[in-house]
């Protein structure tokens, strides 16, 4: 096989997966850790108790996450056109990425929270914090190595959700894999893709335990 | 300082009714160390958490600083917080901020700016005396330096109140030890108002000046620790001189309890009874302790001879309290 026109492709697909995966990975923060907030505070016995609200939030994210993602990608292509334009596409694929990526992560998040003993929320209380200053300076601070352990966990989740999408026009590393290494036999594309998903992988859980170990203080 | 008055918390647990304070009331005057001690589950934490309505009393009144808290919105309430420190058994400390961090926080959240902060926090870590430990992670410190770092981070705003809530209770005898005499010093020199719950008599004897007992969700004892220890009927008298047994007294003698308080506890009083009386005394137990600093003593003894009866008044005269079984 000549590595000439294989490197570029192999480049290009890396450079998208990368993009897709990114910026899916920031919408996933932003909106998913909100949420995974919510989860923690509207409880029973949470800063500002709404056990119904809880309720109605925790069954949303639990449908989300019952669905397989290939057939979330699916159902969510009229969304992504109103979004995008096109369902077709690496900027496509951030919508159901991202999608798919949010209750996950805000489980995740939702998990982290809930091990920031209940003592610093009731002693943030006794000085007199509002519920945004107790979720801004005792929650997330607190909680950071969970979460950016947990990020790094959706990162991981999300490259092998970009494969995926690729199956369906959405570009990549996968879409490579699919097209050239399985439908046309090229076995070589298919090795060299899989190396590259593992070494990203791999380079993300890596960065992430040391993130979280530098903002670890315990 | 503080006063609560027919405090009720009622409970429903998993469809129980629960009560875990009935009708209390309580009066902490200003620059007075109070104590409510109690067995656990007797409803102390309960008890506290209601002084800064971090628990909603289901009746009752709580009045600090004059200011009726059950009656505050919630700004106005997190407002008066501000102005109650309160520390911890478990410290309650932030994993996440530096010694200096932790005692800052208060200060962030009244708003002050970094420059005030620095300088406040150096001030408190100078009067608990962790100047040295200013950016070490909590994780790093002791269980009494971290207590400490929650009394600076306590006493931040300048609270007239500090709430203190088994602050002692995961700290071994030694620190126990110096952190009350900490909390004394406080007390003496900013002349701050403390209310302490605890389960261990031995707060209560080393820096208390009121005490309250509460057993079964209810106060069954409250008064000065001065007036209570000389009380033999009192529980707090019961506790720190646990009733010995009952001496069935010899043919012609009689059996008397004599507690010391005060400067009676250091004058040599039987010596001088068994030179101005004719009567002979028999000592079969004692004990004496440090009590609120004060030393307080209770002897059993068995007097016998022909003049009994004017020895014991003459004890009595002596500002001794004497019982005679």
């Amino acid at each position: 096989m000549d590595w000439s026109i294989w490197v570029p492709n192999l480049l290009k697909g890396t450079a998208e997966t990368l993009y897709m995966v990114g910026v899916s990975t920031l919408f996933t923060v932003i909106l998913g850790l909100p949420l995974g907030v919510l989860l923690v505070i509207t409880d029973r016995k949470g800063l500002i108790a709404a056990p119904t609200l809880n309720q109605i939030l925790g069954s949303i994210v639990n449908i989300a996450r019952s669905l397989p993602f290939i057939i979330l990608l699916v159902i969510v292509i009229p969304f992504t056109r109103l979004l995008v334009g096109t369902s077709i596409g690496v900027t496509a694929a951030i919508v159901p990425l991202s999608l798919a990526a949010i209750p996950f992560f805000a489980r995740v998040a939702e998990t982290g929270l809930r091990e920031v003993d209940r003592g610093l929320v009731e002693a943030s209380q006794a000085m007199g914090c509002s519920t945004w200053q107790i979720i801004l300076k005792v929650l997330i601070p607190e909680a950071l190595p969970s979460l950016i352990l947990g990020t790094a966990l959706t990162i991981i989740s999300l490259i092998s959700y970009s494969a995926m999408a690729g199956a369906i026009g959405g570009g990549g590393l996968g879409d490579l894999a699919i097209r050239y290494g399985y439908q046309r036999y090229e076995t070589d594309v298919m090795i060299a893709t899989v190396v590259l998903l593992i070494v990203l992988v791999q380079g993300i859980q890596i960065l992430g335990d040391k993130l979280a170990q530098k903002v670890s203080r315990r | 300082m503080i006063s609560i008055s027919n405090l009720s918390k009622v409970y429903d647990q998993n469809g129980q009714v629960v009560e875990a304070l009935q009708d209390v009331s309580l009066h902490v005057a200003p620059g007075e160390i109070f104590g409510v001690v109690g067995p656990s589950g007797a409803g102390k934490s309960t008890l506290i958490r209601c002084v800064n309505l971090l628990e909603r009393p289901t009746s009752g009144k709580v009045v600090v600083n004059h200011q009726d808290l059950t009656s505050l919105s919630d700004t106005e309430l997190r407002q008066a917080r501000q102005q109650i420190g309160m520390i911890f058994q478990h410290f309650n400390l932030l994993n996440s901020r530096t010694v200096a961090g932790n005692v800052a926080f208060p200060l962030e959240i009244i708003g002050y700016d970094k420059n005030k902060r620095q300088s406040r926090v150096e001030e408190l870590l100078d009067l608990v005396g962790l100047s040295d430990k200013t950016n070490v992670y909590p994780a790093q410190l002791s269980g009494g330096q971290k207590q400490r770092v929650g009394i600076a981070r306590a006493l931040a705003t300048e609270p007239r109140v500090l709430l203190s809530d088994e602050a002692t209770s995961a700290l071994d005898p030694q620190t126990t030890i110096s952190i009350l005499n900490l909390l004394k010093d406080l007390n003496h020199r900013l002349g701050l108002t403390i209310l302490l719950i605890t389960h261990e008599m031995d707060v209560v004897k080393q820096i208390c000046d009121h005490v309250a007992i509460l057993q079964e969700s209810k106060i069954v004892e409250s008064g000065a620790i001065n007036d209570l220890i000389v009380d033999p009927d009192s529980l707090l008298s019961q506790v720190f001189f646990p009733p010995s047994q009952v001496f069935i007294p010899r043919p012609g003698a009689t059996s008397a309890a004599i507690t010391f308080i005060g400067d009676a506890a250091d004058q040599p009083v039987l010596a001088s009874l068994v030179r101005k009386f004719d009567v002979d005394v028999n000592i079969l137990g004692g004990s004496i302790q440090n009590i609120g600093g004060r030393r307080i003593g209770r002897l059993q003894v068995e007097l016998s001879g022909k003049q009994v009866n004017s020895a014991l008044n003459y004890l009595n005269q002596l500002g001794l309290r004497v019982e005679v079984q």
